[in-house]
């Protein structure tokens, strides 16, 4: 009798230690995860400060003419969120395709791609101008997304490494672009303020463009709210739909996925076709919100900076709107460094060291388990990951 | 007609011993189960270590040795960072060759260079060998590593007991643990060898092929590297033959103008080793098996590290 009693005491007390060290000890866990985050990205900025002075520049006067180019000056927090919308949603896009574990990094090439869709579409299409924009704007996600299927396609049919076939598409994408462009049967502008015939489009008439509207003397356009919905609406689905939870898994441990009936041939391909659409969206948006033509560089690096900022955010929707916002700081702030006397190319040394201070709190977690402090605070719960 | 298949041919063997270097490099980070996606981030690295090198001491030789010392520092963070604390070797990947192409645009901008060049050598007699002769024997004196750094890399890879390990690490890596054999060691190893080869690809690229650096020169050079080791199905003939095929390709658009022929538009020309790798990639690539255990992540209960 004695001892059953003791027994279940001492469940119950085990019961109530296990309970403590899963609430307790997790949010330890995470508070030191935040910290970490927050000190990382801090030291990536401290390194860009440092390096600013290593070439014998003031850290705080680029610091400054950064802020004042991207949100002090009139209008410019106006553009800085015009263009913040493709970084974002070329980030949603990659945070879906790497949460599904294929990598589609070509996110540059099916910007290109999208821009040339929505582009022939506003330019050679006849109809009413609410009808061309919308039409546009979808064809621009079909685009990017064909762009991607063809890595679909190479993958489920070939088994070719999406990463690889992506990156190989966006080096042909611009090339096609600039093929559009330079042939006058095809977009090549023949009008006469084109004298020199350079290859670009022609300009993208204004009732065909996006909306506009001000708010707070800021110039916006109808794809901020497009994009942010978006975006909110993808991280919903993302987190909490049986199709994300589907993804998640896929990206997580395909062979488990398997197991449960969900397949790279439907789930990854969607998911893929899907961050391919996005970023075609992208372009879409530049064509039809801000460039209004079509050159050969449309894309401008906005499917890079995209990219980078979706793994800045570290995968997660809604930070992403935080992390394209603070890309798209760099690119507008970076043309008020001409004053400060160090190159604006400074800005993708600042993205460079983001994006490796963004995976660092990783590390450092592994590091801090792997220590004597971290094994007694946290208990070594990975067997054997010393 | 002669002349012709000269020039395209010697341009071709030019342009593709930058490939070949990189590849030879990934091959071995493949085999051992690792895709290098900072390929491109060492081949940049390496071709800015060596004009900055050639330039500072004023001897190209430092030069190359300075490009190899900036590849193997990418591929030392690579390393660290995908297989001793255990990120995802993708994003490392990605994050690295940004912040090489942002970094070295800055100081591109920031420090003036003034690299030398590689000097010509022609091999007597070799080079008198009608068509082939110039293309083979008449190149800058590095090219002549090609002849080889295949050799070593076959050797290393092939009949010792280090490529032995390396090659198990990449099929069965917890079966190669059990053995005894420090997995992620190895891996990382072989990523240092990567680096190695991909310094030397980028040093070649800035001291030999241009002859001076500029803005992201590399221009998804790396991409295609790695997709000839794909294409050559992880053989290491497969890998030589995709990498000069690229060359090949890549040296079309150039040879076509120096000849004279303009039937093929100039965009579609700059995307043929692109387009080439992608077609090689559908048609011939999984003819082989790849290294079973490729871009999978081993757990480091083996790794005393």
């Amino acid at each position: 009798m004695r001892d059953h009693k003791l027994k279940l005491k001492n469940k119950t007390d085990k019961k109530f230690f296990d309970l403590f060290n899963s609430v307790f000890l997790n949010d330890s866990r995470k508070i030191l995860f935040i910290f970490l985050v927050l000190f990382c990205l801090l030291g990536g900025l401290f390194f860009s400060g440092l390096l600013v002075a290593a070439v014998g520049g003031s850290p705080t006067k680029v610091l400054s003419s950064l802020i004042e180019g991207s949100f002090q000056t009139p209008g410019a927090f106006g553009r800085t969120l015009v263009e913040a919308i493709p970084l974002l949603l070329v980030s949603i896009g990659v945070i879906v395709s790497f949460r599904a574990g294929h990598y589609n990094i070509g996110t540059e090439g099916q910007v290109a791609i999208g821009a040339l869709f929505a582009a022939v579409i506003a330019l050679q299409i006849p109809g009413p101008e609410w009808f061309v924009i919308i039409f546009a704007i979808l064809g621009s996600f079909l685009g990017g997304a064909f762009w991607s299927g063809i890595a679909v396609g190479a993958y489920l049919w070939r088994r070719v490494d999406v990463m690889i076939s992506t990156l190989l598409l966006t080096f042909i994408a611009p090339n096609i672009v600039l093929f559009a462009v330079s042939r006058d049967y095809l977009l090549l502008d023949t009008t006469e303020s084109n004298t020199r015939l350079a290859s670009q489009s022609e300009r993208v008439p204004e009732e065909k463009r996006l909306p506009e509207f001000e708010i707070f003397g800021q110039e916006l356009h109808w794809g901020v709210i497009v994009a942010v919905i978006l975006s909110i609406l993808l991280t919903g689905l993302l987190g909490k739909s049986v199709w994300g939870l589907k993804v998640r898994l896929l990206g997580a441990n395909f062979v488990t996925a398997k197991r449960f009936g969900v397949t790279q041939a439907k789930e990854g391909a969607t998911a893929l076709l899907l961050s391919g659409g996005f970023s075609g969206l992208a372009g879409g948006m530049i064509v039809m919100g801000s460039a209004f033509r079509l050159q050969s560089h449309i894309a401008n690096d906005f499917g890079w900076d995209g990219l980078l900022s979706a793994l800045v955010s570290r995968l997660n929707g809604y930070f992403a709107i935080l992390s394209s916002i603070f890309f798209a700081a760099l690119r507008t702030g970076s043309s008020f460094l001409a004053a400060t006397g160090v190159s604006r190319t400074i800005t993708s040394v600042i993205q460079g060291l983001m994006v490796i201070a963004a995976l660092m709190p990783a590390a450092l977690i592994v590091v801090i388990s792997r220590s004597d402090y971290g094994r007694q605070r946290f208990g070594n719960q990975k067997k054997g990951s010393d | 007609m002669l002349g012709d298949i000269e020039t395209v041919l010697e341009s071709s063997i030019r342009l593709g011993h930058i490939f070949l270097f990189a590849a030879l490099g990934e091959y071995v980070a493949e085999r051992a189960g690792t895709i290098n996606i900072s390929l491109e981030g060492m081949l940049l690295a390496g071709a800015y270590g060596a004009a900055l090198g050639a330039s500072e001491t004023g001897s190209p030789v430092l030069g190359i040795f300075a490009g190899i010392i900036a590849g193997l520092l990418v591929a030392f963070l690579q390393a660290l960072l995908s297989h001793r604390l255990n990120i995802d070797q993708f994003v490392v990947g990605i994050a690295l060759t940004v912040l090489v192409i942002g970094l070295t645009t800055f100081l591109f901008l920031e420090i003036k260079m003034l690299p030398g060049r590689i000097h010509e050598f022609e091999i007597p007699l070799l080079a008198e060998i009608p068509v082939i002769g110039k293309a083979l024997f008449a190149q800058r004196w590095l090219a002549y590593a090609a002849f080889f750094l295949p050799v070593l890399i076959w050797r290393i890879v092939n009949h010792t007991r280090w490529g032995l390990e390396v090659r198990s690490v990449g099929e069965d890596p917890a079966a190669a643990n059990v053995n005894g054999i420090p997995v992620l060691k190895r891996r990382r190893q072989s990523i240092y060898v990567a680096g190695l080869c991909s310094g030397l690809a980028g040093a070649y690229l800035s001291l030999a092929v241009t002859g001076a650096f500029s803005q992201n020169m590399s221009a998804g050079k790396g991409v295609v590297a790695i997709a000839a080791v794909l294409f050559g199905g992880w053989t290491l003939m497969g890998t030589i033959f995709g990498a000069f095929l690229f060359g090949f390709a890549d040296a079309l658009g150039l040879s076509l103008q120096i000849i004279g022929l303009n039937i093929i538009p100039g965009p579609i020309l700059d995307s043929m080793p692109y387009l080439l790798a992608l077609i090689g990639l559908l048609t011939i690539s999984n003819l082989s098996r790849k290294p079973a255990a490729l871009a999978s992540k081993f757990d480091a209960s083996g790794d005393a590290s």
